[in-house]
């Protein structure tokens, strides 16, 4: 993995410190900066998971229809998909088209046919791409227009069809009693504040007597957020009206039974077999042969809000119509948060010198480092705020991962690696529009007014007051982008990723003084006098890349 | 290298071939048949007998690398960008920067997609309607529904050109 930067959402944790970021189950709390929101009005990152998602609305991916949200919860399972004219090509997966049918030939190449401008009769679904045409398994259409319409006569005969339905029936009277929270579209993810997730985890103790059983519940618990005990007993048991073994064994294919084998046997090239791409989209059993794949219907798009879960301010809301791309409420968490990113100054350099050598394409492994070794690595903050701020770095310090075999020594429980980061606060200049600069003094004249704090700092780079190398502290200042230099110093008996978790503080201009919530304790007034400054903190990991061994490069070196 | 082989054009007084082809060694073209700007034609050792009604766009490469004859039929589309080194009969449609190799031949009404790469080890005759597609170069074969109007299309595309092109 190359060296780079993740963002801590605290939501999974009841604490507001990271989990270690060398346990596997770390990764869940860490996102890329694209990925997190921020509420201005609690002042935290939000992430996915913790959102809560809303569907503003369902279009076609296709055509754009829009297709109204009442209709798509009315029809509940079934015309999810867009109900215009709209196919994919069972075979490349391409969109497919209507055409015509050729006119009669009449046998001479001289005399060209004449083309009816409407068209001839029949119509049918056409794939420009690899050309699998709809009339190939027998679905021709009398009308160019409203096939799904047309299709749909075909799909409800089928024997799985009239059972899907029954069953729908079978559950009607019970979901209709429950009072449903789906019907204002809201979906949770949140583990602080759902019932769902409540109702999924008992459910997911209790004893599953069978799968007719099994089945009332599951539905509820997509259906309806209320405590399923209550009615367990209500819904009587469904009897199939087929038996599954019926449909399949006894004579479709795909149901792995006797005529599947004799098709298989007959085989003579691989192309005869549907791939596993195109059988995954059908709800049904289907046959294994190619040549019996259906069109696919397109499955409808959404576009979603997403809410704080907190406090229900909308984070992101995308404009309603299909063809838009924009969004009319965006607060992404890259508008409020340093941008931060990391390079490894001797992998570039051994990379440049390996491109000059012309062995390009013996390129070491991305962000490698010997064990027993120090290395100097570059982190760069880009400020995306119409202000100055002050960034104060705090490594987490950091546990060796234990393993299970191996001896408790002193040795092994030492860290395996330690950081060396500037102590005092760095500033990065105002984000400006590019017209915005004049002149380069522009740039660096705006710290000076906000640090109130007693810190020594030094707007001018690394100095040699405390005895440091060069390798520590501020490298380089341009406009709103500050870099700074860090170091690592790895053990002998360092192993695996060398990840560590910063907390970065940053210290701004705040437009609107509100007053100091207790609930959000990421956050404080700034501990000066002016009350305009504000302090926000969040955590990232660090991945530096991973640890060699030296002997083991080593016989890397040599094949 | 083969021997330079002297330049000889036979182009029909119906076909258009704009400036700025590129055209090296024995070449026929026939009537109606439209090479735009930026194509190459290059009968490197054989000589190549292009027939009626094809459509060459720009940036094509037609290569004759053999001793024999390489024979284009009548009514082939050859998009942007594609690089064909083998004889064919007629209707077939070579995609954009599609590349075909010296070592298949087209029968008629064959689809190579875009950019598919064909290259056959051994000698290969691709059967009529042979439709080759996507990333991997799968190959199905047409049932042919349609075949007229394209035939039509085509024919239509040509005339346009031919009108148009200065
Ligand atoms: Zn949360
Ligand atoms: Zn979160
Ligand atoms: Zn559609
Ligand atoms: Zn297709
Ligand atoms: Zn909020």
């Amino acid at each position: 993995m190359s060296p780079g930067v993740e963002y801590y959402c605290p939501c999974q944790a009841s604490t507001p410190h990271p989990p270690q970021p060398n346990l596997a189950s770390s990764s869940y709390s860490f996102h890329a900066l694209h990925n997190l929101y921020f509420c201005e009005e609690c002042d935290a990152i939000r992430c996915n998971h913790c959102v809560m998602v809303e569907v503003s609305g369902y279009y076609c991916p296709n055509c754009l229809f829009e297709v109204p949200s009442a209709s798509v919860r009315a029809e509940k399972t079934r015309y999810q998909s867009c109900a215009r004219n709209c196919f994919m090509c069972p075979s490349c997966s391409n969109t497919l088209t209507v055409v015509p049918s050729d006119p009669p030939d009449n046998g001479d190449e001289r005399i060209p046919p004449t083309i009816n401008a409407a068209g001839e009769p029949p119509f049918f679904l056409y794939c420009n791409h690899c050309r699998w045409d709809s009339a190939e398994v027998g679905i021709t259409f009398e009308k160019p227009t409203g096939l799904a319409a047309q299709l749909q006569k075909f799909e409800d005969s089928a024997p799985e069809s009239l059972e899907f339905e029954r069953l729908k029936e079978h559950f009607e009277p019970y979901l209709r009693a429950s009072p449903s929270t789906s019907g204002n579209g809201l979906h949770t993810h949140s583990p602080h504040m759902n019932p769902i997730t409540a109702a999924a985890s008992s459910a997911l103790a209790r004893d599953i007597p069978g799968v007719a059983r099994y089945m009332p519940h599951a539905l509820s618990r997509s259906r309806s957020g209320r405590d399923k005990n209550a009615n367990r007993q209500e819904v009587p048991d469904y009897r199939a009206r087929v038996e599954i073994g019926a449909i399949t064994t006894g004579y479709a294919l795909g149901g792995g039974a006797e005529p599947d084998v004799e098709f298989m046997r007959h085989l003579e090239t691989v192309e005869e077999v549907a791939t596993l791409d195109q059988r995954w989209g059908n709800s049904w059993v289907t046959s294994p042969r190619s040549i019996d794949l259906k069109p696919l219907r397109i499955p409808l798009h959404s576009k979603k809000s997403k809410r704080c879960p907190t406090c229900r301010h909308i984070l992101i809301k995308p404009e309603q119509k299909a063809q838009s791309v924009r969004y009319k409420i965006k607060l992404v968490a890259a508008n409020y948060l340093p941008a931060i990113t990391v390079s490894l100054p001797h992998m570039q350099a051994a990379l440049a010198m390996l491109r000059r050598s012309g062995r390009a394409n013996a390129e070491p492994q991305d962000g490698t480092m010997l064990a027993g070794k120090t290395y100097p690595f570059h982190l760069s903050f880009q400020n995306p705020l119409y202000d100055p701020i002050q960034v104060r770095l705090h490594v987490q310090r950091a546990i060796p991962p234990t393993q299970p075999n191996a001896p408790e020594t002193e040795k092994a429980r030492r860290p395996p690696f330690a950081i060396t980061l500037p102590t005092q606060a760095f500033p990065i200049a105002a984000f400006a529009e590019a017209w915005e600069y004049d002149d380069d003094e522009d740039m660096f004249g705006l710290e000076g007014e906000g640090e109130g704090e007693d810190e020594d700092f030094d707007a001018h780079g690394p100095k040699d007051s405390r005895g440091k190398s060069r390798t520590v502290g501020v490298l380089e200042r341009r406009a709103n982008v500050t870099m700074i230099g860090g170091e690592v110093m790895i053990s002998k008996e360092a192993r695996g990723d060398m990840k560590f978790n910063m907390l970065v503080s940053y210290t701004y201009r705040s437009d609107d003084p509100e007053p100091e919530e207790p609930s959000t304790p990421s956050r404080s007034q700034a501990q000066h006098k002016q009350p305009e400054m504000k302090t926000f903190s969040f955590y990232t990991v660090v991945d530096l890349g991973t640890i060699i061994v030296r002997d083991t490069s080593s016989v890397d070196l040599d094949s | 290298m083969p021997p330079a082989s002297r330049d000889r054009f036979t182009i029909h007084s119906k076909a258009v071939v704009c400036q700025d082809v590129d055209m090296k060694g024995d070449i026929t073209i026939g009537a109606g048949t439209i090479v735009h700007p930026k194509a190459t034609i290059f009968a490197a050792s054989g000589p190549i007998v292009i027939g009626s009604g094809c459509i060459i766009e720009e940036g094509a490469i037609v290569l004759n690398r053999r001793k024999e004859v390489m024979r284009i039929g009548d009514d082939n589309l050859f998009e942007i960008g594609c690089r064909v080194e083998c004889p064919m009969a007629n209707f077939n449609t070579i995609c954009t920067r599609a590349r075909i190799h010296y070592t298949t031949r087209l029968s008629s009404y064959c689809v190579v997609g875009a950019g598919c790469l064909v290259v056959a080890t051994e000698e290969e005759i691709l059967d009529e309607y042979t439709v080759i597609y996507g990333p991997g170069a799968e190959r199905r074969i047409w049932s042919g529904r349609g075949r007229l109007q394209e035939a039509d299309l085509r024919k239509k595309h040509a005339e346009y050109l031919r009108e148009m092109l200065p």
